[in-house]
């Protein structure tokens, strides 16, 4: 495969991410208002909850070595920005299969600040790269963080494709089964499973 | 103060699966399955949409010949190459014809561009604008170095940039080394170096100019040769 190939199909799984992200997040929304989304909602945490912690271990893997594939094979290289991203990527491929083989649901509260922080950076650089001229009017000799290496589908870079898989597993993990003092509101399902003293 | 206990043990010791996967129902088969899937049309999809090539084939590596001193880096303040005289630059453009960027007795800026940097696409268009409705300024020779040039880096070729931009100055190949660039001391991208009547540094600048800013240099080594 191409490195335009690889390219397509990182921007295809950034458009899938970004897809899911959304609807997640349109329906989360809702739910409060109307059944429909409540329902569907359920739904997609059925189908999704209890394999969160392995579909977002697979998200990160795939997005680890898509960096990897991008400046080990095809020679682009990582600005500092690059860098700080992928300091907060490349854990969670490893610590993210750790906990979904442990089914330890309650390890997202570590990994959610990680993310959040890393699809952070990933919404600056993908800014800068918009809008060059806030940085500095010229491009450094050796690798400035303003150049666009990507650009699919009139909105897809390589930042772009960080914070998509940031807010996929983001998305995924908060889709999970609530553990003990978890982060997000409990459903009625779940209150069962708390005593309250 | 309330407190959550949750009955859900370590996983094991005579629990349910479907407990332990927490939602009651374990749904992982179909979802990866489907991730899976996803994940080969995406892949399927790119490989047919693509093709096999990346069109990066290089010509052939370009050479530059410097002569002459080649002046210092451009400092953050008071250029230390004012005043030096540019040293004279031999290659050859995109259809390999000779370029020679030399001291004739004419003042003459020379840009050097990199073509994966935003800056330098930004520049372009609005320098070949400005040239496209004003034309070449008739005391002043414009030349343009293409430098830093990868394949590996964003809109290669540099030529298919610099033609889609219906670019007009002489455009002289950098080598690989970045020969020229380093003649004139380059710290950044674009590069510009106003270069007065006598063959000397007038002015060296770093970064996107406005054509006013640009207008002003080029009047300025104009001035000076008159």
């Amino acid at each position: 495969m191409s490195v335009r190939a690889f390219s397509l199909f990182f921007a295809l799984l950034t458009v899938g991410a970004d897809v899911f992200v959304l609807v997640a997040l349109v329906l989360a929304a809702t739910s409060r208002f109307s059944e429909g989304s409540a329902s569907a909602l359920r739904w997609i945490r059925d189908m999704v909850g209890g394999s969160s912690l392995v579909l977002a271990w697979i998200v990160a893997a795939v997005a680890t070595l898509g960096s990897l594939y991008y400046s080990e094979v095809a020679h682009f290289l990582p600005c500092k920005l690059c860098w700080y991203q992928r300091i907060a990527m490349y854990p969670l491929a490893v610590v993210l299969g750790i906990a979904a083989l442990r089914s330890d649901h309650g390890f997202r509260r570590y990994v959610l600040p990680v993310v959040a922080i890393g699809a952070g950076i990933s919404a600056y650089h993908y800014q800068l790269e918009r809008f060059p001229a806030q940085a500095s009017l010229a491009c450094s000799v050796d690798v400035p963080c303003t150049t666009v290496w990507v650009w699919q589908f009139h909105y897809i870079s390589i930042p772009f494709m960080a914070l998509s898989a940031f807010a996929l597993i983001a998305t995924l993990l908060l889709l999970g089964p609530l553990p003990e003092q978890d982060l997000i509101e409990a459903e009625p399902e779940h209150t069962e499973k708390e005593v309250s003293r | 103060m309330t407190r959550r206990k949750v009955t859900r043990a370590r996983p094991g010791a005579g629990e349910r699966k479907s407990d332990r996967r927490g939602r009651g129902r374990s749904r992982a088969g179909p979802v990866l399955f489907g991730l899976v899937g996803a994940l080969v049309v995406a892949a399927i999809i790119a490989i047919v949409a693509a093709g096999g090539d990346d069109g990066r084939e290089s010509s052939a590596p370009a050479r530059v010949t410097v002569t002459g001193q080649s002046l210092p880096a451009l400092p953050e303040s008071s250029d230390p190459a004012v005043g030096l005289p540019a040293p004279t630059l031999e290659g050859r453009d995109f259809e390999a014809r000779p370029v020679r960027i030399e001291d004739d007795g004419r003042p003459k800026a020379i840009i050097f561009l990199a073509h994966w940097c935003p800056h330098c696409q930004r520049e372009v268009p609005l320098v070949q604008d400005w040239l496209d409705q004003e034309g070449m300024p008739a005391g002043v020779d414009v030349y343009s170095v293409t430098t830093a040039i990868d394949p590996a880096q964003p809109n290669y070729p540099p030529d298919e940039w610099l033609r889609r931009e219906g670019w007009t100055p002489p455009v002289l190949v950098d080598d690989e080394k970045g020969s020229a660039a380093n003649a004139y001391g380059l710290t950044g991208f674009p590069f510009f170096v106003f270069i007065d009547a006598e063959g000397n540094v007038a002015s060296r600048f770093a970064g996107e100019l406005t054509i006013e800013a640009l207008q002003a240099y080029l009047a300025s080594i104009e001035a000076g040769a008159t």
